[in-house]
């Protein structure tokens, strides 16, 4: 048994060594290698070739195959000299004017390819000629190109004269186009001009002495088109970086816009957190998306790259993107977002090492970590997974991050912040002053807001137009009447109809105004209509609402000088079709309290609420009554008060499905009583905050009902306001 | 002047307070002229997002756009300037409109 044990123990081990084997082997990658330039030096026995190379990393090896035979029948192996870009291979013992094949082998450590095969031939009467190298070909316009050489051996001869020479057609000699370089020094650049547009050239350069002339590798290029110039520098951007394994990575790069013209040559920079150097890789393609693969990564670093493209213009770089190949990248999304919970959705990718721990941490600061804020752990081991985070707050603002714990470090995703649902949210601002007593219909799902007092000695004229549904205001025709404040307005049939008010007269109160006004939305212009027909003595008893097509202003006023003379609570209609006022209804209060600081009238069904607030001549000291008027009878019903304390001034009102609402009531010395009161009719009692509390306070604020929401805000609270909120009852 | 090639301009300009009740601190504003058969108007654009739509001239009655290109940006300007010095709104104001000379487009 004992030894069956053994036998299983080696065996496991083996096979999970393999298994590991197996999973890491990278891919095949040395095959993209580039071979750029190659240098052959020529002397009578021997050569030497310098080989540029492109790859991410420096090779592991390169061996040079030489042999007479194009099958490499006793072939030489020889051991080149590799550095990070170059290859050298010497081979020695060589004959004159016999060709020679070679090929390379090259390895990035984990594969191996072999090249095309070439071929050589030692001319012993070139040797004493120089040796050069021609320079990239830069600077390609429609007609001009920058090209240049470096003599590399001067045979022990003197130059006598050094240049490039170009043509049409390969091989280009100094028979044919060729600019000498006057200057001194083994390297040289030169401008070619006067080219042809969209025409492709061979360009070598060369160098001569007494023996004859030597001549560097072609270089080919091609002329822009004409009209085909480039405007800018390119456009790049870094699209994605994969990381396949804990040490590799793939750069996706775009050149999103090339300047119009040519691209000549691509890549990427890097650098790590290691080192600020940069390294270039550049990418031999003629697409404008290409792709750069990295080797050999350290997994504990973290690498910043940037893709770029060349132009005629310039090089563009895109902006740096970070990666990380050794650690885990968490994207996290949050979905689900109700009054008390979210969905927080996580994916994994880059997952190159055993990750110990998952999950997300949240908080309502920004400073969040695993360490000092609440956490939720995932058990599962899936890459994407998905957690609920629940009793949370409404409305309050919460900080999200997932997290996975490998190698004893914490990996985070982008941290985001939500805020969960909560019937009354911040909806936008009036573009004009803020102001307070301003007039506001709703016309559709436009809302009209306008005039209005911004500070006490001015008021203002301006009529703006909210487009609900697009979240956007225009400025409307002006008030008619200019400046005016407390202007009671309301629409129906797709049209505004505003009245009464005061108008600045270089006084605090202003001239008490009778007109009333009908604004058409089509046409943006206001048209007088019969003036206000019924008796106003107070500022703040009166209140509008429609109903049936008409609309409907509603006053208090007092009799004599005291409460107890008694008062008067009137409503007189506005018919459109007719354009005419009268009288609809009245009250008659056997006791008025100094005046009526807070009178909020709606309509359910053709049933008029009235809910008037009595200031008494005590500040803080306030009574109320609540009424019925039922149009059917012609009936005034006294009804249940709701439990507002006394202390409290105006209240706003609206109105959704049966229900009458009272919210927003105001203490005179600035504190706010956020309570919201809802009727039931068919019981005639109040219950308290069955809905949410508003967020705001506002004292004679923007009130209006749009497709089931009540917009609310403006008005004055320790200084007026412009911010408009929505309450959204589907919300709660 | 052909309605249909009007020239889209944005300006952007820095951070302001809106009349004290808004900042628009370190956002961008910004301004675009439309054409319509109405005549030329302009957007008014906070951070990128619409904020004033005016296609026709703002406080005088009527739909009646801008008469030229030229009116609508000195009226957008105007708007634009109000923010950026932080003394007021966007409104435009009657006297503001005579004082630029601004015209009514034809119909």
């Amino acid at each position: 048994m004992k030894v069956m044990k053994k036998i299983s123990l080696i065996l496991l081990v083996f096979s999970t060594l393999f298994l590991i084997t197996c999973k890491k082997a990278p891919k095949l990658q040395v095959y993209e290698l580039l071979l750029n330039d190659e240098l052959i030096e020529y002397s009578e026995n021997s050569v030497r070739i310098t080989v540029s190379y492109s790859y991410p990393t420096k090779l592991e090896y390169v061996n040079a195959y030489v042999s007479q035979s194009v099958n490499f029948d006793n072939s030489t192996t020889i051991k080149s000299e590799v550095n990070d870009s170059t290859f050298v291979v010497n081979i020695t013992d060589l004959q004159p004017d016999i060709k020679y094949y070679y090929k390379y082998e090259y390895s990035n450590g984990i594969n191996v390819v072999k090249s095309d095969v070439k071929n050589f031939t030692i001319d012993v009467s070139s040797l004493t000629l120089p040796t050069v190298t021609t320079n990239p070909v830069t600077n390609i316009t429609t007609t001009t190109a920058t090209c240049g050489g470096v003599i590399v051996n001067d045979a022990g001869y003197e130059i006598l004269e050094k240049g490039i020479c170009w043509s049409t057609s390969h091989n280009p000699t100094i028979s044919s186009n060729h600019i000498a370089y006057e200057g001194d020094g083994n390297s040289f650049t030169i401008n070619m001009t006067e080219l042809e547009p969209n025409t492709t050239y061979y360009v070598k350069a060369y160098a001569t002495n007494e023996t004859g002339t030597g001549y560097g590798n072609e270089k080919t290029f091609k002329t822009l088109d004409a009209g085909n110039e480039p405007t800018s520098i390119p456009t790049v951007i870094v699209e994605s970086v994969l990381c396949p394994t804990a040490t590799s990575a793939t750069i996706n790069v775009n050149i999103t816009d090339t300047g119009g013209g040519i691209i000549y040559e691509r890549g990427i920079v890097y650098y790590t957190s290691e080192s600020d150097s940069l390294i270039t890789v550049t990418k031999n393609s003629n697409e404008n998306a290409f792709s750069v693969e990295l080797q050999n990564l350290d997994a504990n670093l973290y690498y910043y790259a940037k893709g770029y493209a060349t132009n005629s213009l310039g090089t563009g770089y895109s902006e740096v993107v970070m990666f990380a190949p050794g650690r885990p990248i968490l994207d996290i999304e949050v979905t689900n977002i109700t009054k008390t919970s979210i969905t927080v959705k996580t994916k994994i990718t880059n997952n190159n090492s055993t990750i110990t721990e998952k999950g997300i941490c949240y908080g309502q600061t920004d400073d969040l970590t695993y360490y000092s804020d609440e956490v939720i752990s995932y058990p599962g081991q899936e890459n994407e997974f998905s957690i609920n985070i629940n009793n949370l707050v409404s409305g309050d603002k919460y900080y999200i991050r997932s997290y996975a714990i490998s190698n004893g470090e914490i990996s985070y995703s982008a941290m985001l912040d939500t805020v969960t649902v909560y019937p009354w949210y911040y909806k936008t601002t009036i573009p004009g002053l803020p102001r307070t007593q301003q007039l506001a219909f709703a016309i559709g799902k436009k809302a009209y807001i306008g005039t209005g007092v911004y500070q006490n000695d001015m008021f203002l004229d301006d009529i703006w137009e909210y487009d609900t549904e697009n979240d956007v205001w225009t400025q409307k025709a002006n008030y008619p009447e200019g400046r005016v404040r407390n202007v009671l307005a309301s629409a129906v049939n797709g049209k505004g109809y505003a009245g009464l008010g005061f108008k600045r007269n270089g006084t605090n109160e202003g001239e008490r105004l009778f007109s009333f006004y009908e604004y058409d939305p089509v046409s943006n212009i206001w048209t007088r209509k019969q003036d206000y027909q019924g008796e106003i003595n107070e500022d703040f008893d009166q209140s509008s609402f429609t109903m049936n097509d008409k609309v409907y202003f509603a006053t208090t006023r007092r009799f004599g000088t005291s409460g107890a003379d008694g008062g008067i609570l009137e409503i007189f209609e506005y018919d459109p079709n007719t354009s005419r006022w009268t009288k609809f209804t009245e009250y008659q209060l056997s006791t008025y309290y100094y005046y009526g600081c807070g009178f909020s009238i709606n309509v359910i069904g053709s049933d008029i609420y009235c809910y008037i607030r009595f200031f008494n001549g005590n500040w803080g000291n306030h009574l109320q009554a609540f009424y019925k008027y039922e149009t059917e009878f012609n009936l005034w019903i006294e009804k249940q008060c709701p439990p507002v304390p006394i202390t409290y001034t105006k209240m706003e009102n609206f109105v959704m499905g049966d229900n009458f609402y009272l919210f927003s009531g105001n203490l005179y010395a600035g504190v706010h009583n956020m309570t919201t009161y809802k009727y039931w009719p068919e019981t005639n009692t109040w219950t308290e905050n069955d809905i949410s509390e508003p967020k705001i306070f506002r004292y004679n604020p923007v009130n209006l009902m749009i497709d089931g929401k009540l917009y609310y805000g403006g008005g004055d609270n320790n200084g007026n306001q412009s911010d408009i909120w929505v309450y959204d009852p589907s919300l709660e | 002047m052909i309605k249909e090639f009007a020239k889209y301009c944005i300006l952007f300009v820095t951070a302001c307070l809106l009349a004290g009740c808004i900042n628009h601190s370190d956002k961008d504003i910004s301004y675009q002229i439309t054409s319509s058969e109405n005549g030329y108007g302009y957007k008014i654009y906070i951070d990128g997002k619409l904020y004033i739509n005016q296609p026709n001239i703002p406080a005088l009655p009527g739909m009646a756009g801008f008469e030229s290109e030229e009116d609508a940006s000195k009226t957008a300007k105007l708007a634009i300037s109000k923010i950026r010095d932080g003394i007021m709104p966007p409104t435009i104001t009657v006297n503001e409109l005579r004082s630029l000379g601004i015209k009514k487009a034809q119909k």
